[in-house]
């Protein structure tokens, strides 16, 4: 697959203009969280849905729907910045890999492979009972728990494009590494990264939920995930349509949509690719 | 991919067994180590409810040599080592039984699942790719596919809250947690059924991700084989039904799974303590959440250990079985 | 221990196997059979090393094992393995003459022998339940008497050590170096009303069967089980007669279960939630404590969280219905916001423009701690101070992170909860003793201590009432911690059996209705 990412200056702008919407919607969603009223606690508790809280209200009287808002900005930027971190931590190991000596490349492959083999779940499990994470230590743990997987396909595609003669080229004339990777390489690499980030955040929003779930992380952090934990006292009686439906949808839907800019993006390239003379 | 040479094949083999041995010592370091760095102290957290007495020193030193918490983390980390290799994983006085004998209980459950959930999603994954994938952008394979995008988009303890709330709750033809019922049936046959409709809807709640990930993956290569000329070739002359499926498609498609199927049982041990919780079912991703709530060390050491020995052997043994595969294949 | 040496070595087959093939439960005559569904798992073999050290552990194995004395049916003092038992005026010693029908599970009679075993085995293996401390020596005079010696007079003999000390059989004890290892059946042969038969850790299951040779008369159920069940789960399983009691419902499930018409039994629990103040910090000052008790409306707090499932609680630190308590009408500190800000500004606090309050020119922010059992409760409350001004950084942490908040003092206030009945011995545990880390931790009180001190050592009833009474008055002032709320603790039960709630609680304080009486005819 790697090998199709070849693309033309049309396919470019399309992406990037995809880009920069989705990053437009991400700013958005942060700023919800500016403008949200607070998530205080009333004795309407248990309310259904109804003209005075749209979504209802939780056991302690809390807006459903107002969570939801918090919980947006959290959900969010978690999956977004640990996607981020581990694909900057991926694409750099990437780099030393291809362009450090022998040793640089086995170490960082054996600590790769070393860490494929661990279940990632113990890792979250052991380091998320003993920080009890707020939001920056779910980022961190997120991100170290899965940057691994990207590195070796970044390294395949770093090397290809380190014999290419664009790279030999600019090497003869004197040009320096850094030089090399900021206007050659990172350039070429642009859409698998893309590819891989957006690919990044769905893995992130799932495991954030999950350990949000299990009650590993600070039970003060609503994300939808502590939401949906927050509901299941409530699986009996009515009130799970009003708890446990909405976060559980918003989760899908924020995976779903990510999964379509994805293939929006995937696709677009493809495209690019064949247009290519 | 281009085969190479059996040696160097042998040689990665081993190498991988190198790595998950290295894996393994690093996960009894970390084990020891990561307890003892947690806030708290084990000895005032085992007496922590208000009814327990107060402790006089000498009684307090006393429970805590006994609990492997006494000497310096060196003689603590040493006394491990020794106890672990002679295969002895200590005593669990939380829970007051030898941590072998809680790993015992708790595995069959967690391996009845884990074994239940791997053929259900190998044989619907698979044979829903081969489907889609033999005539692709059929009504067929639009539906599937459209169906397994919504899946994906349901983290995995979202299947398992939804599916024990509809066939649970709502309509209550499953029970809603455990392992058996309250008094099993004494006749075997009965006794097992029950414990199959007991572990029904956790199995399936774990198989579906797994599900989509082969019914993408099996869907892909069924795509490209489908532009083959042995598989035009085949149909043309008139081999369809079940024979085009599993004799065409799914001899050549084994491989790939097989090499998918190593990665697959590490995503299924996190994924079964999801579906443990949701549905209490009593296997080692409870006992090993516990365990860490509970500040129980050596059983978190061992339940750790025991359950990464478990992973790290399958996915080694699955993967010399793929090498193997494709040697002949 | 051999049998575990050999499943250490293929533990993992034996299991496979064993899982299917452990022994099954006989179920001929149901209708004799009492099951009990426990909404927690596994706790722990009922026997006394070994048992979860809270408790339910300790009642599933008060049905294995019996103590000297006992509760009655009505909370009352009465006699257990000891028929009788006499103090001598200098308060020093007691005879205690033994049931001569008692037996051991296994046909042996019990002993004085065994009395007195059983405390010399506690003082080398210490039981962490109950102190045997304050006991010399207990000599056997004869087969059926025994006589304890006291260090120092003791007031709480009786309702303390010979309540809630299980007897252990001395011919079975005897060579047990290590008891917190001796998980083998053996270990639970008691003298109790019911023997052992099964008990499967994995699903939490226990299986019990009638003593019949009781000395105390035959019990009611053939058998009696207790099953790991969700709440809701073992609902549904009691409209459908397969569950008798569910030992402790949550109160938002009790309107279900009155929904469905089962038989609803609820109580104050006495095991009220506490705001604890860190009395190293700012709260060393007693009017801080009094201006926060002030500001906080404790009746909302419940309206907000618990509705019908607990009452505001009494600031004396007995709650209503406890024996030791002086029927008086405790301070409430009633919700008074100008009260609150007059208290807080008479002690250097001001409120500044924007409504926050500040000390020493910067703003207030207030550390609260809590368990996450307590996550509404402290949300409630956080929202409570933070409209009257205070800033609130409210941590929810698990147990072994709340404790090293405490040793390192890094909290001002933490939400906690115990147990307020038992013998008052254990008072000065749960409010005076520094160590332990969920107790009020409060030393800045010399009278409270020295009444602490004298109700343990007094010789007669009235007394030792007077200067319990003494303690409630300074506790209700002093405010070593603020009492909440009072939950509201209910057992749902069958026609079969009647559960009841003692008034002290069980043994040493336990707020549960599952005392082994219902058992009895």
């Amino acid at each position: 697959m790697t090998d199709q990412i070849r693309y033309g200056a049309a396919g470019f702008r399309r992406r990037n203009g995809l880009a920069l919407g989705s990053a437009a919607a991400v700013f958005g969603v942060m700023a919800v969280g500016l403008v949200v009223p607070p998530y205080r606690t009333g004795r309407d508790v248990l309310q259904p849905p109804g003209p005075e809280h749209w979504l209802g209200t939780n056991d302690i009287g809390q807006d459903v729907l107002i969570g939801l808002m918090h919980a947006m900005p959290n959900t969010v930027f978690i999956a977004v910045s640990a996607a981020l971190i581990s694909l900057a931590a991926a694409t750099t190991f990437a780099c030393l890999a291809a362009i450090g000596g022998t040793l640089v490349a086995t170490a960082v492959l054996r600590t790769v492979d070393i860490l494929q083999v661990i279940p990632s779940i113990l890792l979250l499990l052991l380091f998320a009972a003993w920080l009890q994470p707020g939001i920056a230590g779910i980022v961190l743990l997120l991100a170290l728990t899965t940057w691994h997987e990207d590195v070796r396909v970044l390294r395949a595609i770093v090397l290809r494009e380190l014999t290419r003669e664009n790279v030999r080229y600019a090497r003869h004339m004197g040009a320096g590494w850094s030089y090399c990777v900021t206007h050659h390489i990172v350039p070429a690499v642009w859409p698998t990264l893309v590819g891989l980030y957006v690919q990044n955040i769905r893995q992130a929003v799932m495991k954030a939920a999950g350990i949000a779930f299990l009650g590993l992380t600070d039970p003060r952090l609503t994300t939808w995930g502590s939401m949906m934990q927050d509901s299941l006292d409530h699986l009996h009686g009515d009130a799970w349509r009003w708890l446990l439906l909405p976060p559980a949808l918003s989760l899908s839907l924020f995976l779903l949509i990510v999964l379509a800019v994805g293939q929006r993006l995937e696709r677009q390239t493809m495209a690019g690719a064949t247009a290519r003379p | 991919m281009k085969s190479p040479d059996p040696s160097r094949r042998r040689a990665g083999l081993i190498y991988d067994l190198v790595n998950r041995v290295i894996v393994f010592f690093l996960l009894v370091v970390l084990t020891f180590a990561l307890p003892r760095l947690m806030p708290g102290d084990p000895l005032s957290l085992l007496l922590s409810s208000d009814v327990t007495r107060e402790l006089t020193a000498a009684e307090a030193e006393a429970l805590r040599q006994d609990m492997g918490l006494g000497g310096s983390w060196a003689d603590q980390f040493l006394t491990y080592c020794r106890a672990v290799l002679s295969g002895d994983l200590g005593y669990s006085f939380h829970h007051a039984a030898p941590v072998s004998q809680l790993l015992a209980t708790a595995l069959p459950w967690t391996g009845l699942l884990v074994l239940g959930a791997i053929p259900l999603y190998l044989i619907v994954g698979v044979l829903a790719g081969i489907e889609a994938g033999r005539v692709p952008h059929r009504r067929f394979d639009r539906i599937a596919t459209g169906a397994m995008t919504v899946l994906a988009s349901l983290p995995p303890f979202t299947v398992a809250v939804f599916l024990l709330l509809i066939f649970a709750v709502l309509w209550p033809v499953l029970p809603l947690g455990g392992a058996q019922p309250i008094f099993p049936a004494e006749a075997p046959l009965a006794r097992s059924v029950e414990i199959l409709r007991h572990a029904l809807l956790p199995t399936v709640a774990l198989a579906v991700h797994e599900i989509v990930r082969f019914y993408l993956l099996s869907r892909g290569e069924a795509v490209a084989l489908s532009a083959r000329p042995f598989l035009i070739n085949a149909r043309a002359r008139g081999i369809s039904g079940w024979r085009e499926r599993i004799d065409y498609y799914g001899r050549n498609l084994l491989p790939v799974i097989l090499a998918r199927m190593s990665d697959s049982i590490t995503v299924l041990i996190g994924a079964v303590l999801y579906v443990e919780v949701v549905f209490s079912y009593p296997g080692i991703g409870h006992l090993n959440l516990g365990a860490i709530m509970d500040r129980d060390y050596t059983l978190l050491q061992g339940a750790v250990l025991g359950l990464s020995v478990l992973v790290l052997s399958l996915n080694w043994l699955i993967d010399v079985a793929a090498a193997l595969l494709a040697r002949r294949g | 221990m051999r049998l575990f040496i050999r499943r250490d070595i293929n533990a993992v087959v034996i299991a496979a196997l064993a899982a299917l093939a452990a022994p099954p439960v006989h179920a001929d005559n149901v209708g004799d059979r009492l099951v009990i569904a426990d909404a927690s798992s596994d706790r722990g073999m009922p026997a006394p090393y070994v048992h979860h050290k809270n408790g339910p552990g300790y009642i599933y194995t008060s049905y294995v094992f019996d103590t000297l004395i006992d509760h009655g049916a009505n909370g009352d003092l009465t006699p257990g393995l000891a028929e009788s038992w006499t103090l001598s005026d200098d308060g020093l010693v007691a005879d205690l003459t033994l049931n001569d029908k008692a037996r051991w599970h296994d046909g042996t009679p019990v002993t004085a022998e065994d009395v007195a075993f059983t405390f010399a085995y506690m003082t080398d293996h210490p039981y962490v339940l109950t102190s045997v401390a304050m006991v010399d020596t207990v000599e056997a005079i004869s087969k059926d008497h025994a006589r304890i010696t006291l260090k120092r007079p003791y007031a709480g003999l009786q309702s303390g050590p010979l309540l809630s000390l299980p007897i252990l059989p001395k011919h079975i004890y005897q060579d047990q170096p290590a008891p917190e290892r001796f998980v083998d059946r053996k270990a639970a042969t008691g003298s109790g009303p019911y023997k052992l038969v099964s008990y499967d850790k994995a699903q939490g299951r226990y299986l019990f069967e009638r003593n019949d040779g009781y000395y105390r008369g035959t019990p009611k159920f053939r058998q009696v089980a207790i099953v790991k069940m969700a709440p809701d789960a073992a609902l549904q399983a009691m409209a459908a007669g397969e569950v008798d009691v569910i030992g402790s419902l949550p109160w938002t499930k009790v309107e279900a279960a009155k929904k469905a018409g089962l038989n609803v039994l609820s109580a104050r629990s006495n095991h009220p939630v506490r705001l604890v103040f860190n009395h190293q910090g700012m709260f060393r000052e007693k009017d801080l404590r009094h201006a926060l008790a002030f500001a906080i409306d404790r009746q909302a707090l419940i309206d907000v969280v618990y509705q019908d499932g607990a009452v505001v609680a009494e600031t004396g630190y007995f709650q209503m219905g406890s024996p030791w308590r002086r029927e008086t009408a405790d301070p409430d500190y009633a919700h008074d916001a100008d009260k609150a800000a007059a208290l807080f500004r008479q002690n250097g606090w001001e409120r500044g423009d924007d409504g926050r309050w500040h000390r020493d020119g910067s703003p207030v922010v207030l550390r609260l701690i809590a368990d996450k059992s307590f996550n509404n409760l402290a949300t409630a409350l956080a929202d409570q101070l933070e409209a009257f001004g205070i800033s609130v950084d409210l941590r929810i942490l698990e147990r072994a992170a709340q404790q090293e908040h405490v040793r390192t003092g890094d909290f001002d206030l933490a939400l906690f909860t115990a147990s307020t009945m038992g013998d008052p011995n254990g008072v000065a545990r749960r409010v005076t003793s520094p160590m332990f880390w969920r107790g009020d931790r409060f030393q800045d009180s010399e009278a409270m201590k020295a009444a602490i001190r004298a109700q343990a050592g007094a010789l007669d009833h009235a007394e030792r009432l007077d200067q319990l009474h003494r303690f409630q008055a300074l506790y209700a002032e002093e405010l070593p911690a603020y009492m909440l709320v009072n939950p509201i603790w209910t057992t749902v039960h069958s026609d079969k059996v009647t559960p009841r709630y003692l008034g002290d609680g069980v043994a040493f304080g336990i707020p549960s209705a599952l005392h082994k009486s219902m058992f009895l005819r």
